[in-house]
């Protein structure tokens, strides 16, 4: 589930930003020590790839509606968590630009929420230690539904309280989030049976592609753990010093929640619709006049 | 070539963007990237019961886009594909929130109404911004703009790479999935089991063309890192202006509405 | 200019590509390489830049032998135009990739710039040089491919499958081409006749051995020798 701009404040989306964009300079730095040139376009296609099996949507069976794979699990398996965190954030990233998924700011909520999530915590914490060497069909049937899901559900909940904490709309986080968690469960039951059977088929045609196996790939467990508490800890931080500056921190945000803060009337104004009104005509017009007097493309 | 394959490269405003549109041309692609930031985070900072201070702040990508030339018509069709997530968030407020918040003809306008409306204008705005602002400028531009502004370098490769083998790979699904799409029937066979099969082989497929761009790669002396290939512009006056005009702008939008 | 002895390869997998084969080119010679589907033309050609290193056996490019320290040099030397263009376009514009190989080697940045447009405009693509790929026909791709290696000005040129997928004005316009050129050349491909047009010496490998190596147009009217080998006649001598 994509965050939105429209729903962030600026505070809560600025602490995210910075939090994925800090992971995107962390991860692309670890990726340097290793220097296998295949990563490179590896990384891409795998990337591609991605984009691509979201296209090639399934039944859910028994519910007749139709869903499509996240991937970022299967990504984790195949690059390890760095070089699948930073192909998944390039993959949002291009989704935001071209598809307008999400928006600028919330970019760095999706990264965190869809990337973040799925290649630093499911796949080391949760699906390695479960699947091991992937040779057991039922340790690795269990890891890859267990992994999955909890990925998709830290998500789907980190999407909860990132909507609540920012306050604009008025869904009560109680309601929120026990409709966006079994929803997410449910979703991450059938990535989970997609992802284990994607690899049972990859293990057996080709098991080197597997990342951890040649030796490369894995992040050191207290690298992970590391990682996530400093992220929790920079979020929460950033996030809570907005709230502190009211004396009763979390009870602002939540009230701010319900809507208990002052009416801005400033705006709507007959006067102030009117004076908006103005201001985008004369965007309009100015740009027209920029365009009359400019070729469309600076062709040389 | 498909819908999603024109998303990719701006073709469905009719041609190719190689170029920045001319209303860029002259700017560094950095001023225009960190313009936009600071724009959508002045509208995102629009309180919550502000629809007006919200819409006002169309006249930006207003602007933009005519200025530009680039065809509208791709961009507001977009616009009306919301998703269920922000409807829902949206459509929650009326119900809500239902201190009045105005008369208007008679009728009290709930509180909920105006702030559902500011989460659909935002949301229009910030697709409206994006799209705008993508068409405008080719996105190899933007990638080596945000080289410039420090990005690490394994991360813009990738977004170029990526951008790169995406018609490819969208070609590929495409095929297979109207592969399987023929051979079923009333929904039968295209169950998660048969697609993860397929999903399955188009990643060892796409395994194999990795190793082959590699050896091309290699071939031509590839070591780990892609050189630049874009002039670097110096940020002079005229982006400076740009950059803080537009943050100006944006600053007197939420001054004064 | 090449030499290759004993050069034997075996897959992971099992299968021996190449058994044992032994092979001098010279110094400006065109020579073409023919054979069956899996006769093993392709590994060959992946030897000649270190892209493959050898199970048993070695080979020199000008004296230099080919090994993990000497690969730099070998690539300066040899250029290798893959078969499908869309691995070998890999940046965004064609100009990019054009400059990619030259950059890699540290040729300065003006110098490149002006080495890829003479590159460019001999092959006829200098009007697209800022556009994508994606956007160029497959012929266009071909070109742009081969423009891409020829820019680092290499010794050797090998290429492989280049008519696969070209239209017969494109492939003329490639004839012409090759055979302007002074450089050592090997052209693997299943297109007797552009063997014919392009290459004075051809050699027939299949199973993995040189089974057949002498004058293009002598090796090419051997009936039995071809049609033995899973090939045929070039059209030309067809009836």
């Amino acid at each position: 589930m994509h965050m939105s701009d429209a729903l962030l404040s600026p505070s809560v989306g600025g602490a995210f930003w910075a939090v994925s964009g800090g992971l995107v300079i962390w991860s692309a730095k670890k990726i340097r020590e290793d220097a296998d040139t295949f990563k490179t376009p590896l990384m891409a296609v795998t990337g591609a790839f991605i984009f691509a099996a979201q296209m090639i949507n399934f039944t859910i069976p028994g519910t007749g509606s139709s869903g499509h794979i996240g991937g970022g699990l299967l990504l984790a398996v195949i690059l390890g968590p760095y070089r699948a965190f930073l192909t998944l954030a390039s993959v949002l990233t291009v989704q935001c630009l071209f598809f307008a998924d999400g928006g600028l700011l919330a970019l760095g909520c999706n990264m965190f929420n869809l990337a973040f999530f799925p290649a630093f915590i499911a796949y080391p914490l949760l699906f390695k230690p479960l699947a091991g060497d992937m040779q057991n069909k039922a340790r690795l049937a269990a890891a890859s539904f267990i992994a999955a899901d909890a990925g998709l559900l830290l998500g789907a909940f980190a999407v909860v309280l990132q909507t609540v904490f920012s306050g604009m709309t008025d869904l009560p986080f109680r309601t929120f989030a026990l409709f966006m968690i079994p929803v997410h469960f449910l979703i991450g039951i059938v990535e989970g049976l997609v992802v284990f059977s994607v690899l049972s088929f990859v293990n057996r045609l080709q098991p080197s592609l597997i990342a951890g196996r040649s030796g490369q790939g894995g992040a050191g467990l207290k690298n992970v753990i590391a990682s996530f508490l400093i992220a929790a800890a920079v979020t929460g931080g950033i996030v809570s010093w907005f709230a502190s500056k009211r004396p009763d921190g979390l009870e602002w945000s939540i009230g701010k929640a319900s809507g208990k803060s002052g009416f801005e009337r400033k705006g709507s104004s007959a006067r102030g619709i009117a004076g908006s009104v103005a201001v985008i005509a004369l965007a309009g017009g100015i740009g027209y006049i920029i365009r009359r007097r400019t070729r469309t493309h600076g062709h040389s | 070539m498909n819908t999603y394959q024109e998303k990719l490269l701006h073709t469905h405003h009719g041609h190719t963007h190689a170029h920045p549109v001319a209303f860029f041309a002259r700017l560094d692609a950095r001023a225009v990237l960190l313009a936009w930031l600071a724009y959508t985070v002045l509208l995102i900072s629009v309180p919550k019961f502000d629809p007006v201070g919200a819409a006002v702040f169309a006249s930006l990508p207003v602007l933009v886009l005519t200025a530009s030339g680039v065809r509208p018509g791709p961009i507001f069709r977009r616009l009306f594909y919301l998703s269920p997530f922000i409807l829902l968030s949206a459509a929650a407020n009326p119900f809500l929130d239902r201190r009045p918040f105005f008369e208007f003809g008679g009728i009290a306008v709930g509180a909920g109404m105006i702030s559902g409306l500011v989460i659909i204008i935002k949301a229009f705005l910030s697709i409206f911004s994006v799209l705008t602002l993508a068409a405008c400028m080719p996105f190899d531009h933007v990638c080596h703009a945000m080289r410039r502004l420090r990005v690490p370098e394994a991360f813009t490769t990738q977004l170029l790479l990526l951008h790169r083998y995406s018609f490819i790979l969208a070609d590929e699904a495409g095929s297979m999935r109207r592969a399987r799409d023929i051979r079923s029937f009333a929904g039968r066979g295209k169950g998660p089991g048969v697609t993860a099969r397929l999903i399955g082989s188009l990643l060892l497929r796409s395994t194999a063309r990795a190793t082959r761009i590699h050896d091309a790669m290699v071939s031509r002396g590839f070591h780990g890192t892609v050189s630049c290939c874009q002039e670097d512009h110096s940020f002079d006056r005229t982006d400076f202006f740009f950059l803080t005009g537009t943050a100006a702008f944006c600053l007197a939008l939420r001054r004064f509405f | 200019m090449i030499d290759i002895r004993e050069l034997s390869f075996t897959y992971p997998s099992g299968v021996m590509a190449l058994n044992k084969v032994s092979l001098s080119v010279g110094q400006g010679e065109s020579l073409g390489l023919v054979g069956p589907n899996g006769a093993g033309k392709s590994t060959l050609v992946a030897h000649l830049n270190g892209v493959i290193s050898p199970s048993s056996g070695n080979l020199r490019i000008d004296g230099v032998l080919v090994e993990n320290k000497n690969l730099e040099e070998i690539r300066r030397k040899v250029g290798v135009v893959f078969q499908d263009p869309d691995d070998m376009l890999f940046m965004p514009r064609i100009i990019d990739d054009v400059l990619f190989g030259p950059l890699n080697l540290g040729v300065p940045k003006e110098k490149a710039a002006m080495e890829a447009e003479r590159v460019l405009r001999e092959a006829g693509l200098w009007e697209m040089h800022d556009r994508a790929p994606f956007t160029l026909s497959q012929g266009q791709k071909r070109f742009a491919a081969i423009a891409a290696v020829l820019v680092m000005s290499p010794q050797v040129l090998v290429l492989d499958e280049p008519t696969s997928d070209l239209d017969p004005k494109n492939r003329r316009k490639l004839i012409n081409l090759l055979n302007g050129f002074s450089m050592t050349r090997i052209v693997v491909s299943h297109d007797l006749d552009f063997i014919w047009d392009t290459c004075g010496r051809t050699v027939l490998l299949a199973d993995g051995k040189v089974v057949a190596d002498g004058k293009t147009k002598e090796l090419l009217r051997r009936r039995e020798l071809l049609e033995a080998n899973g090939l045929e006649l070039p059209l030309r001598l067809q009836d």
